[in-house]
């Protein structure tokens, strides 16, 4: 049986748990003020709306700059190039953290993220029939969202709404359905972000929508992995810069890779080209670094996680049997053989 | 008659409710409109001290030094783009035959991050009698009608205990308050806006101050804080329409597992056939 200080799903989790917290809670760390000031560019869904987090995502000034300096000022005939010495700003902060843990922003803090994961792992022990794996023609139709939502909901819409093509209901209109801003507001013990908005047609369809988007996620997370994951602009955003990250996906591929599939299986993304790939870097765009491909992968050496040239956990046959006969334990022995299994 | 522009919006301010407050000096805003934004946040702005002649008048910038400005004929004080984020600490001051007057007002401005913690800004001492937000609404948030704000009453920067503390609102609103003995007060801002329009670039924020007094036995100390206030957003958002729309995406998922799982169980026979 594989100790739980060395299940990479394990650790995973607690570091997770810990982003939560800080995410969620942090302020009372680093200080109330300190959170509008730690970076404003955090690479996963730390929400603004949240009254006590420790740090901002991204997403939200990236909206603002575009919704209320960039776009007035295109208007009103006064752009100039320092006004994009803000969005620089914002974007150089973001690439400098990115820099440090690639994509795994996604798979080891994104409260979202981790909500997900947990929910799914309630419905596992609720016995809740599980869609392990979506079919290929399904994930190729969920994929192109992730980069509308980016370009239309981060870019479009609120550079529309800054040059006056649509209302102030626009500004960020990302934020306005993010199902984060929900979770992370109740989470800190506030209902003021669960609402339907009646004031213009625009707040209402917004606030509809994120409604519904929540109910949704809540639902669908219980029995199948990361729906929304697969359609968030970070993980878009992410996909950008995934070549830059320190933390790298690595695969050695062999003649028995095509006999497997394992790493495909048990990818809760439903990336399978990590198993048809012959190619060493294997961090796909909707890749969010979780480990899983590696921990689930029988052959010595074939997949590797590492951070720059280190390794930080390389594909080994004991190790898949341990983790194999943890997850079988954790769902009360329902998967068996080489079959890894969900969440 | 020709008017300039600081007489029109002068004009514009005193023709607005915020002149109920006749209290003390007392920090106003020229132009309540929208605010939060960083295009209104970075731009010169313009604050009325009213009953503040010959006030001495500084700000405290985010990084902790100190500005000094002047108040014009009209009461006005042009307070330039500092170019630092965060909390700017307006103080007026005044002193008379053992009466010190102090009035208060933090402004948010946008630009570069400064080193200083913000709530440092807070931490110093502004005036012998000061009023202190615990915590200032930071960034995304604002004082709001209905909800609850606390804020702690200093002398010589130590708490004042069992001290009143007097709210007016620019709607009209009176309230009392006595600091515990930690010198904190806690408020509910009155819901007292009128003809509330729903959203809130619809709503012009009101105006509250809070004023205290003081007697040490030498000398006295007025002190008044002001800010701006805006409607509760609850006066065109439901929470209960709300909950109802997340169940019925709950819905939604439930049938969407139930069609995912037909197509799967469907594929699945479909190999077996084949």
């Amino acid at each position: 049986m594989l100790p739980f200080w060395k299940n990479l799903s394990v650790i995973r989790k607690l570091v997770q748990l810990l982003s939560f917290v800080f995410l969620v809670y942090g302020s009372a760390i680093v200080g109330f003020y300190a959170s509008d000031k730690l970076s404003n560019a955090f690479p996963a869904l730390a929400c603004a709306y949240d009254a006590k987090t420790a740090d901002y995502c991204v997403l939200i000034p990236l909206q603002h700059q575009f919704g209320h300096s960039i776009g007035p000022a295109i208007n009103a005939g006064m752009f100039t190039l320092s006004l994009l010495m803000p969005l620089l700003t914002t974007m150089l902060t973001f690439v400098l953290l990115f820099v440090v843990l690639n994509k795994a922003f996604c798979g080891w803090t994104c409260p979202l993220g981790f909500f997900q994961e947990v929910v799914g792992m309630i419905g596992q022990k609720l016995r809740i029939h599980r869609v392990e794996s979506l079919d290929e023609a399904t994930v190729k139709r969920i994929r192109p969202v992730k980069w509308a939502m980016l370009f239309v909901l981060v870019l479009l819409m609120p550079l529309a709404s800054g040059l006056g093509f649509l209302g102030h209901d626009f500004g960020d209109p990302f934020c306005k359905i993010c199902p984060s801003r929900i979770l992370t507001s109740l989470a800190a013990g506030q209902l003021n972000q669960l609402h339907v908005d009646t004031s213009s047609v625009g707040y209402m369809f917004l606030s509809v929508t994120a409604d519904t988007l929540f109910g949704l996620i809540l639902v669908l997370s219980l029995s199948m992995r990361q729906p929304f994951c697969r359609i968030c602009p970070m993980l878009a955003m992410h996909a950008v810069f995934r070549k830059i990250g320190l933390v790298r996906l690595v695969k050695h591929y062999t003649s028995r890779c095509d006999k497997c599939g394992l790493c495909a299986k048990s990818c809760p993304m439903d990336i399978r080209e990590i198993h048809t790939s012959q190619q060493k870097d294997i961090l796909f765009p909707d890749c969010t670094l979780c480990g899983r491909c590696v921990e689930f992968c029988p052959d010595k050496g074939v997949m590797e996680l590492k951070y720059a040239s280190i390794p930080i956990l390389v594909a080994d046959p004991q190790y898949f049997k341990g983790r194999n006969k943890a997850q079988k334990e954790w769902e009360g022995g329902k998967s068996s053989g080489r079959k890894p299994a969900g969440a | 008659m020709k008017l300039t522009l600081n007489g029109v919006l002068l004009l514009l301010c005193l023709a607005m409710p915020l002149t109920n407050i006749a209290l003390a000096m007392v920090w106003q805003p020229l132009a309540v409109a929208h605010q939060g934004h960083a295009h209104a946040r970075s731009a010169a702005m313009q604050m009325l001290l009213e009953d503040g002649e010959r006030a001495d008048i500084r700000m405290i910038l985010p990084d902790l030094s100190e500005q000094k400005l002047m108040r014009d004929a009209h009461g006005l004080t042009t307070i330039a783009q500092t170019r630092m984020s965060y909390f700017h600490a307006l103080i007026a001051e005044r002193e008379t035959n053992g009466l010190h007057e102090a009035a208060i007002r933090y402004l948010h401005m946008s630009g570069k991050p400064a080193k200083p913690s913000p709530s440092k800004i807070l931490t110093l001492p502004h005036a012998p009698l000061d009023i202190v937000p615990d915590p200032l609404p930071r960034e995304h948030w604002r004082y709001l009608s209905g909800n609850d704000f606390a804020f702690v009453l200093r002398f010589q920067g130590k708490p004042l205990a069992g001290h009143q503390v007097n709210l007016t609102t620019s709607n009209g609103s009176t309230q009392q308050y006595v600091t515990d003995l930690e010198g904190r007060f806690a408020l509910v801002l009155p819901d007292d806006f009128r003809d509330v329009r729903e959203g809130r670039e619809n709503n012009r924020p009101g105006e509250f101050v809070l004023r205290s007094e003081f007697n040490n036995g030498e000398d006295s100390y007025i002190t008044t804080l002001s800010a701006p206030y805006s409607t509760n957003p609850s006066h065109w958002q439901s929470l209960a329409l709300g909950a109802a729309v997340i169940g019925g995406g709950a819905v939604f998922g439930v049938l969407m597992t139930f069609g995912m799982r037909r197509r799967q169980a469907a594929s699945t026979l479909g190999k077996r056939i084949a």
